[in-house]
């Protein structure tokens, strides 16, 4: 009887244990994104500081961080993307500034906006700051029409490109 | 030509081959439908909880990190939870839900075996059975960090107790080490589970007058009183260590501080008003039938069916002297013990007047019992119809088979809410609505907001994607609905329940007339069951205005 329990909640365990770590995250003990950042592999962009403090090394206030991935489309089509912050974040697509959230002064806010994307490959990339008080940020986005959500891992790759083409081909 | 003793071996096989493949299929539905139940209002409390108790052991137990709440209760299921939730990759309280599922399993399993022990592998069955199909603790098993982890620990102390009548008082150290395991697990949980030891005292006087009566010589009389004192002071210090262990805030005085902690809970103080038979009483002075009539309108029909048949059952042995022998062994001292075991608890709490509410949610762990002996006397009650007509045992398992379906076909239609059910005989959840407590632990905010958050992007995609709303909740915290709500829709606090706030939606939920408040706007959605409002949400933007007759909710 204990083996019922056990190995199907092992074998469950086992199968969620690791989600993909998708996106490429940097982390600056500043807001400006100046200096050595304290670098890692993350499953999505979806983090409250007030319930988990950020990596080790980083300061709870005025810090700032940056991820980016890579988004593979197997058709051309809008997608709706939305990044909620306290404080400020914005969102870049292919190098266009595309959710700009930045300078919403210090309290939570939702932008979003509609973008029209080609089959392939795109980057994305989120920058956020924090200076006091509330500390989060979440990228959504609707893949298939449904409202916007984490997004799922299999449209993501890590970013293993240069600085100037973090996707390869894409800019 | 098989044996008799065959038959029945070949028959017990069967049936454990079933009680393992029902337990499987409990153990499958509860993996792949734990997130599916939303948080209770207890929960977020216990995870901050069991995190600080983590992080008190990472700061190498110094004195300035330990948490400064919930410092009443144990640390264990607490500590648990928080190291299980490392090991994946959900929230903090859905992982939790996991883990508390996983642990009402394991209570699952301690009732069978319990059922097992005293009535062979029908009863067993019949035990794990009724107590899969009770939705009181179904219900429970996901989001309860408190009295569901506290029933497991409960009905584990019974089954090594029972052990332990089986053995004697020479029981191998093995069990002694089981038992104080057990019974420290469900103290660490609640410093209630000190009964577990009371128990264990009146079940070693027991044994020892049974032992002195029967030789009626002092040496090897006082002989078994040192061994049996040894023994209990072993249990004792074993689940008292377990106790103290995950638990920072007795770390400085292990002795004293818990049964400060003890002497609280006795003491427990609840301000609030609670449902019943149609009335807000104070959950100070609930009438003294609160809880037998909680329980008889909230276990199911089938259940109270077979208690019923149970009681009469040992009436009829307890009347006549040529059956009442057969109770005189060890599993007629077992059921003896489970029946005050059953009763003691709830008892005590009617003759203390101790502060009650909620309907039966701190009286969970007296349920497996419960489920153990309606098995017993259903099992019974077919071996003795089988002896008699077998078709009319087939007719008597059918019977019984049927009445647990009907419930699992309540259950379902009311997922993930089970704990909400009301039986039959008392109208169902339509007439509970408004006589009784029903969802009164804020289990359908999840729902509540993942509907608003899918019909805003539905009518209202470009203000949803582009912007935010404003909401707010009667009588519970921000956490228990944005846990579930996106980043989208702010939480504002009302200073008092009543303040009139302008938001852009509110809701609420069955507990003090919630779901009845703010009727004076609009209706947008609404959490229903069996044709009741569970969770009502209301429209505060602009321009909606309610419409005659649909203010109030059943």
């Amino acid at each position: 009887m204990f083996l019922c329990l056990l190995v199907p909640t092992l074998l469950y365990i086992w199968a969620v244990r690791e989600p993909p770590q998708r996106w490429r995250a940097a982390y600056f003990d500043n807001e400006r994104m100046e200096g050595l950042a304290v670098v890692r592999e993350e499953r999505d962009v979806d983090h409250d500081w007030s319930r988990r403090d950020p990596p080790t090394g980083i300061p709870s206030e005025r810090f700032s961080a940056r991820w980016d991935s890579c988004l593979t489309l197997d058709r051309t089509q809008t997608v709706a993307f939305q990044l909620s912050s306290d404080d400020g974040s914005r969102l870049y697509i292919d190098g266009a500034l595309v959710v700009d959230n930045w300078d919403q002064g210090e309290r939570a806010q939702t932008r979003g906006t509609d973008v029209s994307l080609e089959t392939g490959e795109h980057h994305l990339q989120v920058e956020y700051r924090q200076m006091t008080g509330l500390a989060f940020v979440t990228l959504a986005a609707s893949l298939d029409g449904k409202r916007p959500r984490r997004i799922p891992p299999e449209h993501l790759r890590s970013p293993d490109g240069d600085a100037q083409r973090p996707c390869g081909d894409v800019r | 030509m098989l044996s008799m003793k065959t038959i029945d071996e070949h028959r017990e096989t069967v049936l454990d081959g079933i009680s393992i493949a029902a337990f499987a299929g409990l153990v499958l539905l509860s993996l792949a439908t734990f997130t599916d139940y939303g948080m209770s209002w207890d929960e977020t409390g216990h995870a901050i909880y069991g995190d600080s108790i983590l992080q008190y052991f990472e700061a190498g137990m110094v004195e300035t990190a330990i948490p400064n709440t919930r410092h009443t209760y144990g640390g264990g299921y607490n500590l648990a939870a928080a190291l299980f939730s490392k090991l994946l990759p959900h929230t903090r309280i859905t992982s939790n839900h996991l883990f508390t599922a996983l642990l009402g399993l394991v209570g699952l399993l301690g009732t069978w075996r319990l059922g097992r022990l005293l009535g062979g592998a029908a009863a067993g069955l019949l035990a794990l059975l009724l107590l899969a199909t009770l939705p009181a603790y179904y219900g429970h098993m996901f989001n309860n960090p408190k009295d569901l982890p506290f029933a497991v620990g409960y009905i584990w102390v019974l089954y090594y107790l029972c052990r332990l009548i089986q053995a004697g008082p020479r029981a191998p150290p093995r069990l002694w080490i089981a038992l104080a395991l057990a019974i420290g697990l469900g103290m660490t949980v609640r410093i209630g589970g000190l009964l577990g030891i009371a128990y264990l005292a009146m079940i070693m006087g027991l044994q020892w007058l049974a032992f002195a009566l029967r030789e009626r010589r002092v040496k090897p009389a006082l002989e078994l009183a040192g061994s049996l004192a040894l023994r209990g002071v072993f249990v004792t210090l074993v689940a008292w260590a377990i106790m103290v262990l995950p638990w920072p805030a007795v770390h400085r005085a292990p002795f004293s501080l818990p049964l400060q902690a003890l002497r609280g809970f006795s003491k427990y103080h609840h301000s609030g008003y609670t449902l019943f038979r149609g009335e807000y009483v104070s959950a100070q002075q609930a009438p003294w039938d609160y809880l037998p009539q909680y329980f008889m309108v909230q276990l199911p029909d089938v259940l109270l069916a077979v208690l019923a048949i149970g009681l009469l059952t040992l009436i009829v042995y307890l009347a006549k002297p040529s059956l009442r022998g057969a109770l005189w062994n060890w599993r007629g001292a077992c059921v003896a013990f489970l029946i005050f075991a059953f009763l003691f608890p709830p008892s005590y709490a009617i003759v203390r007047r101790a502060t009650i509410y909620d309907g039966l949610r701190h009286f969970l762990f007296v349920l497996p019992p419960l489920c153990v002996l309606a098995a017993l006397a259903a099992s019974k009650s077919i071996r003795w119809i089988a002896e008699r007509s077998k078709p009319a045992a087939y007719a008597t398992t059918a019977l019984l088979g049927f009445g647990v379906v009907a419930v699992v076909v309540e259950m379902v239609q009311l997922h993930p809410y089970q704990y909400v059910y009301f039986n039959r005989m008392s109208g169902g959840l339509p007439a509970a609505a408004t006589q009784y407590e029903t969802e009164y632990y804020a289990h359908s905010f999840k729902e509540v907001a993942e509907k608003l958050a899918d019909r805003m992007w539905e009518v209202d995609r470009e203000r949803y994607l582009d912007g935010s709303y404003t909401v707010t909740a009667c009588g519970i915290r921000d956490y228990v609905w944005t846990e579930h709500l996106p980043p989208n829709f702010v939480y504002k606090t009302p200073r008092w329940r009543s303040e009139r706030m302008s938001v852009d939606f509110y809701s609420g939920y069955r507990r003090n007339e919630c779901v009845d408040e703010r009727a004076d706007l609009p209706i947008l959605l609404t959490v229903e069951r069996q044709g009741v409002a569970l969770n009502v949400l209301r429209d505060g933007r602009p321009h909606q205005k309610a419409s005659p007759g649909e203010a109030r909710q059943r």
